[in-house]
């Protein structure tokens, strides 16, 4: 089966493409913004690389979040432009699971939420052992450690800095978003179904106190 | 590409609280036909808010925006190998919607090797009248909906020139504000319209605005405030709120018209043609039709409004626009960003700003 798999939800813009277990191309460029104006461009330079066609493909995989509600939806937005152009299944993969599958022993996978939160996910031998969540630095620490008194031996992602000084032995990977080889492998082993954006947070908007209020 | 000299493109619209996606055929001559047009609401998510909220907006887009894009392709009755090109609305509006369908539209237009415009919702509007009419280049426009309010001369695809534009709020969203000052919920200006037929015009007297100034700009701030006022100081029984929403709407009609009136006067010094079109969803207000129709009447002009479908946000505008533009070789790059701030007439914008453009420059 070969894919295509894209993201844009954290600080990186990334695609790659697999042929089963073989890797025919993949890119990962750090930003901060304008995920949007070079995503396109830079697929289309990831398939040229990879010398396929759009009509070869079989699937589309795409992160889905938490990170940056517009970043991911420019992602999740094109991801379902191919699939309804092409005709394929998207599957959704996230970016806390794509984070945390390359690790081992006990991990957690750590985005910066802002707001003095973060998003975040615990792993063993990188399977998830529990919910993405959002939640305070203070109450991440306070899961963990109920998980394992000794803490986690690795935090990934780019929020994993923020515990370097409570877990001053963990071993900090402060890359900005997933391998994209790691998000595609997900995405090939995935159900797809329909891909829906984690976004862990409502949206903020207040409700007007009262209907007659100018 | 086919070998017809008609062009077929896939719209998509996504800048405000609609998600829609539309396929038009242009012809040779450039006439339209509206394949399929389909537009997906969100006015209920919204409703509690009393007006738009940006990201619950975006949210609701990027959950259907690949079942809006089918039914409009099924609906059409096309696969995407009959596809031309794909427009996606990139501003001015929105930006976090905007990105939902411009990324969608670039993806669609990458897979399928095809053309994209990354066009400016309001040429969309300003083109909105050829969907289902004659319409022959040059027109007297005037854009009148939630968002905009506008007055341009329409020479062609990428030719609009403004004439005059609002200072401050969008003559819909006066409607929406006062509606809301009166309990009418959202959207406001249906039901603002509705309350106002029972009403008398002339009881409350309420500001015009701008008296000095004898160009085509508009202002409905202080309308709205007076309103908001006299809501509170003196509607009391259903008959006051009936009077007031009459006054409103009247003077809401009638700034319009005497604007479009001094338009008109400027238009006909070097233009033959009279033609004048109103678009955007202010011109579903039949009592701001009815003077509008009456103002082109007295100045000899022909009076074109979209069928309703077209003057509310839809992407069979979009498509159309593209269409124009793909005919006269104009295409956007897979890199086009989008932009929340865009005016129609760049030249006359940053010439003479009807808004402080400030550092995000200016707004429409």
């Amino acid at each position: 089966m070969r894919l295509l798999a894209l993201d844009t939800a954290l600080e990186l813009c990334s695609a790659a493409v697999l042929d089963g277990d073989r890797v025919l191309a993949a890119r990962a460029e750090p930003m901060a913004r304008g995920h949007q104006e070079r995503l396109a461009p830079l697929v289309a330079e990831v398939m040229a690389e990879a010398g396929l066609r759009f009509a070869a493909l079989d699937r589309i995989g795409v992160g889905v979040g938490p990170g940056s509600f517009t970043g991911l939806r420019v992602g999740l937005a094109f991801a379902k432009g191919l699939g309804v152009a092409l005709g394929l299944e998207v599957a959704g993969v996230g970016d806390l699971a794509a984070l945390g599958a390359g690790t081992t022993g006990f991990a957690a996978a750590v985005i910066d939420a802002r707001r003095g939160q973060v998003y975040a996910q615990p792993f063993r031998d990188g399977d998830a052992i529990g919910p993405p969540r959002a939640l305070a630095v203070e109450d991440l620490v306070h899961w963990l450690i109920d998980i394992d008194p000794v803490g986690p031996g690795q935090l990934v992602g780019p929020g994993a800095a923020l515990l370097a000084e409570v877990f001053p032995s963990a071993g900090i990977d402060a890359r900005g978003g997933p391998d994209p080889v790691i998000l595609a492998r997900l995405a090939l082993s995935t159900d797809p179904a329909p891909p829906h954006p984690v976004y862990l947070r409502a949206p903020d908007a207040k409700l007007p106190a009262s209907a007659f209020g100018a | 590409m086919s070998t017809d000299p008609a062009t077929i493109v896939l719209g998509i619209e996504t800048s405000c609280d609609e998600t829609a996606a539309a396929v038009v055929r242009r012809d040779a001559l450039g006439r339209a036909e509206v394949l399929s047009s389909v537009v997906a609401s969100q006015t209920e998510a919204h409703k509690p808010f009393g007006g738009v909220v940006p990201e619950i907006a975006a949210r609701a887009h990027v959950e259907i925006i690949d079942r809006i894009a089918r039914e409009a392709m099924a609906d059409a009755g096309l696969g995407f190998d009959n596809l031309d090109g794909v427009a996606a609305t990139a501003g001015p509006g929105l930006v976090g919607g905007v990105m939902v369908g411009l990324s969608f539209g670039k993806a669609v237009a990458l897979a399928r090797g095809l053309p994209l415009v990354a066009v400016n919702h309001l040429e969309g509007h300003a083109l909105s009248a050829r969907l289902a009419a004659d319409a022959p280049y040059p027109f007297l426009l005037l854009l009148v909906s939630g968002g905009h309010c506008q007055l341009l001369t329409v020479e062609g695809v990428g030719a609009c020139r403004r004439l005059g534009s609002t200072i401050d709020d969008a003559a819909g969203e006066a409607f929406d504000k006062v509606a809301k000052v009166l309990g009418l919920g959202y959207p406001g200006g249906p039901a603002l319209e509705a309350l106002a037929s029972g009403g008398d015009p002339t009881r409350f007297a309420l500001p015009r605005a701008l008296l000095g100034r004898k160009d085509c700009d508009f202002s409905f701030s202080g309308l709205k405030t007076a309103a908001a006022r006299i809501a509170q100081a003196e509607c009391r029984t259903e008959q006051d709120r009936a009077d007031l929403a009459a006054a409103v709407q009247a003077a809401i009609a009638r700034q319009l018209a005497e604007r479009a009136d001094r338009a008109m006067a400027l238009y006909v010094q070097d233009h033959d043609h009279r033609l004048f079109v109103v678009a955007g969803g202010v011109a579903a207000n039949r009592t701001v039709r009815r003077v509008l129709e009456e103002t082109a009447a007295a100045r000899g002009f022909a009076f074109l409004a979209p069928p309703m479908q077209y003057c509310t946000d839809n992407a069979a505008m979009i498509a159309y626009a593209g269409a124009e533009r793909l005919a006269a070789g104009l295409t956007s790059d897979l890199g086009a960003a989008a932009r929340p701030r865009w005016p129609l007439d760049e030249a006359s914008a940053l010439a003479d700003p009807t808004h402080k453009p400030g550092r995000k420059g200016a707004k429409a």
